[in-house]
C-alpha cells in the first residue's frame, strides 16, 4: 500500500516535471515565432 | 508575503519564475542578435528589449502569489497575453516603421514600464493575488499596463493599416476586457481591493470604464 501511494507521488512529481518543461519550451518556440516581439505580459 | 507560496502542477513555484525569468531575459538578448541591422537600433526593437529586460529582472525578484487564480482563470487570460507577439509579427519590420506609430509604441511601453515599476516585486503576468499596489498610475485607473499595451498593439496597426492587424487591433480590446474581468474576480473577497475599487472606479479608460 505504502509503495503504491509513493508510485502514485512519485508518478505526479514526473508529470509535474513534465507539464513545467512544457510550459518553459512552448513559451520559448511561441517568443521564436514572434520574432522576439513579445509585448504583451 | 510568504516566499514559499504555492506549488503549480506540484513543481514549487519559485521554479516558473525562475525558468520563464531567464527565458524572458534571453529573449531581450536574442531578440537583438537575430534583428536585421537595419531594425536592431529601431525605437520599437529597443522598446521591445528595454520592457524583456525589466520583465525578466521582475520575475527572477518578485513575491509568491498570496492566492494564485485558477487553471480556468489563467485559460481566460491567455489569449490576451498572445495579442500582442501576434500583432509585432504582423506588421512590418520595426525598422521600417513610420514615426507615429513607433511613438505610439514606445509611449505605449513607457506607461507599461511605469506600471511594472510601481508593481516592483509584485508583478505577476496570470491572476494571483499579491499585495495591493494603488500608487502612481494606478491612481487613475485601475489597469494602466493593460491599457499601455493595447496602445501598443494600436501602433502595430498604425505602422501598415492592414485587415488582420486592424482585425487583431479590435479584437485585443475584449480579450483584455475578459483578462481584467477573471483577474479581479481573483482578488475579489479582498476588503482592500474593494475599497480600492471605490477610490478608483475607473478599470482602463477614464470616464469610460
Amino acid at each position: 500500500m505504502r509503495g503504491a501511494i509513493m508510485a502514485k507521488k512519485g508518478t505526479g512529481r514526473i508529470i509535474g516535471i513534465a507539464g513545467f518543461i512544457g510550459i518553459i519550451v512552448l513559451l520559448n518556440v511561441l517568443s521564436y515565432v514572434f520574432d522576439w516581439g513579445w509585448t504583451f505580459y | 508575503v510568504s516566499r514559499t507560496g504555492p506549488d503549480l502542477l506540484g513543481v514549487p513555484w519559485r521554479w516558473f519564475d525562475l525558468g520563464i525569468g531567464l527565458s524572458v531575459l534571453s529573449w531581450a538578448v536574442l531578440g537583438m542578435l537575430h534583428a536585421e541591422p537595419v531594425d536592431r537600433w529601431s525605437a520599437p526593437r529597443l522598446t521591445i528589449t528595454g520592457l524583456d529586460l525589466l520583465v525578466g529582472g521582475l520575475l527572477l525578484a518578485r513575491a509568491a502569489p498570496l492566492r494564485s487564480g485558477s487553471l480556468s482563470h489563467l485559460a481566460a487570460a491567455l489569449p490576451a497575453f498572445l495579442v500582442g507577439g501576434t500583432a509585432v509579427t504582423l506588421a512590418p519590420p520595426l525598422g521600417a516603421w513610420p514615426w507615429f506609430a513607433a511613438a505610439t509604441f514606445v509611449a505605449g511601453a513607457a506607461a507599461v514600464a511605469l506600471s511594472f515599476g510601481f508593481l516592483g516585486r509584485n508583478f505577476a503576468i496570470l491572476p494571483a493575488r499579491r499585495a495591493l499596489v494603488t500608487a502612481g498610475p494606478y491612481r487613475l485607473i485601475r489597469h494602466p499596463a493593460y491599457a499601455g499595451e493595447l496602445l501598443m498593439v494600436l501602433a502595430c496597426a498604425l505602422a501598415a493599416p492592414s485587415w488582420p492587424v486592424a482585425a487583431l487591433a479590435m479584437a485585443a480590446v475584449p480579450l483584455v476586457v475578459l483578462r481584467i474581468v477573471v483577474e479581479e474576480r481573483v482578488l475579489a473577497g479582498d476588503a482592500a481591493h474593494a475599497g480600492y475599487c471605490a477610490r478608483v472606479p475607473w478599470r482602463l479608460v477614464p470616464g469610460l470604464w
